[in-house]
């Protein structure tokens, strides 16, 4: 069941739903790479990076209801799971305690002499290395640490307003970086 | 608003990033409705994310395959058949609708072809399972054709039963698919799908406990042929 395209993606999703073990075999075989290349761009450890990629399989297995179709495609959820699973791992005490022995998040890159760590996304990484401060650090804050707008906001005593400004500007400018 | 600014605003990859807030998504879901440009923006950046992620994959540890495969086997899983029924949220979105609706009849002809129709069909589609009194049966395949699917919705209000066939082979010349509500026991016959693509409206349909779908000689028949099945689906309330 490995062939690409066997399921259409409003089938797969059906198929899911209904816990079928062989649509679930194939959203594995399709995504689990993309989704561990995610993990490892906030957690750089590919044995760790590895487990959550299970957590989160498992989490898809079990709570494909929650994904809601009118919102987006299923891989943009599965993302948002992927990376979710992998801040809240950084949240550990046990994480943060070996955090100097691990570069993690995009703060690592200001320090000079720590080069990128291998093995995870290089454009991104190099992408928000060449941002403004000021646009770099909302990036590293709401994608890599997983902050909401509104607790970015607090902890830099901006406006919420201007956040979401800096953070779309942010943005705006890595996708130029990006796809040029 | 200048849909251009928003688009290239990056409050879209925002969204698609999953750093949005809940207002940012309303404004979004909105927008998205009202301004086909930015639900295609919203599509491209989704395919842009899934790009991206495809190009920058790093080969999972094999022990996590075995380990899920393990785990699937031990959890319960839900019979395949019959397939349970989601009831579809309530998204509170009419009056949105009805002004995409509007707006689409009196700026169709700006917005080229295929836009335009995938926009119409997205609208018609969101109308449809967006309703909280239509019930989604999907339809499986039977033993032999499991590749085929259809997925019925059944407006509880008008008893209206609509079809979206995509995964239905193209019926052979002199052939059509035929749709079957199973009615205590008996096939009463709920309409003949044309060959278009996209949900189609069928019959009205009172009661049913299951929909089926057979391959008929062209102008359906009577009752249906058993042999020629192709999905089904149990309704469960």
């Amino acid at each position: 069941m490995k062939d690409p395209g066997l399921y259409s993606e409003e089938q797969l999703i059906q198929r899911l739903r209904q816990h079928d073990a062989a649509a679930f075999v194939y959203l594995y075989d399709n995504y689990a790479d993309s989704l561990n290349g995610v993990i490892l761009t906030i957690i750089n450890d590919r044995s760790l990076a590895g487990d959550i990629l299970q957590e989160v399989f498992i989490k898809i297995w079990r709570h494909i209801d929650q994904y809601d179709a009118s919102r987006g495609r299923l891989f943009t959820w599965m993302h948002n799971v992927a990376r979710n699973a992998a801040i809240d791992v950084t949240r550990r005490k046990e994480w943060q305690r070996t955090r100097s022995n691990n570069p993690l998040t995009a703060d690592h890159d200001r320090l000079a002499d720590n080069p990128l760590p291998s093995g995870i996304d290089p454009d991104l990484r190099t992408s928000v290395s060449v941002l403004k401060e000021e646009h770099k650090v909302l990036v590293d804050m709401s994608y890599f640490q997983g902050y909401t707008q509104a607790e970015i906001a607090t902890m830099l005593g901006i406006p919420l307003g201007t956040v979401k400004t800096r953070l779309r500007a942010a943005l705006t400018q890595l996708r130029k970086l990006i796809t040029t | 608003m200048n849909i251009q600014e928003y688009i290239q605003g990056g409050a879209i990859e925002s969204y698609v990033l999953g750093l949005a807030d809940e207002e940012d998504i309303a404004e979004l879901q909105r927008l998205r409705i009202e301004h086909p440009e930015i639900a295609a923006a919203v599509e491209a950046a989704e395919n842009r994310l899934l790009e991206r992620a495809r190009a920058q994959a790093v080969p999972a540890p094999t022990r996590i395959r075995t380990n899920l495969l393990q785990m699937i086997k031990t959890e319960p899983a839900e019979p395949a058949s019959p397939p349970s029924i989601h009831r579809l949220r309530a998204l509170n979105r009419y009056k949105a609708l009805a002004a995409a609706s509007v707006l689409l009849l009196v700026t169709s002809l700006v917005y080229n072809y295929y836009l335009h129709r995938n926009y119409i069909q997205a609208v018609a589609e969101y109308t449809l399972i967006s309703n909280p009194s239509v019930l989604k049966v999907p339809l499986l395949g039977v033993a032999g054709k499991e590749n085929a699917g259809a997925t019925l919705y059944w407006d509880a209000t008008d008893k209206f039963v609509y079809l979206d066939a995509v995964r239905l082979p193209k019926a052979p010349a002199g052939k059509q698919y035929q749709l079957w509500a199973l009615v205590d026991g008996k096939p009463v016959d709920a309409g003949l799908l044309e060959n278009i693509s996209g949900i189609r409206r069928l019959k009205s349909v009172q009661k049913a406990q299951a929909f089926a779908i057979t391959l008929e000689k062209t102008g359906g028949s009577p009752t249906p042929t058993l042999s020629e099945m192709v999905v089904l689906g149990n309704v469960r309330s």
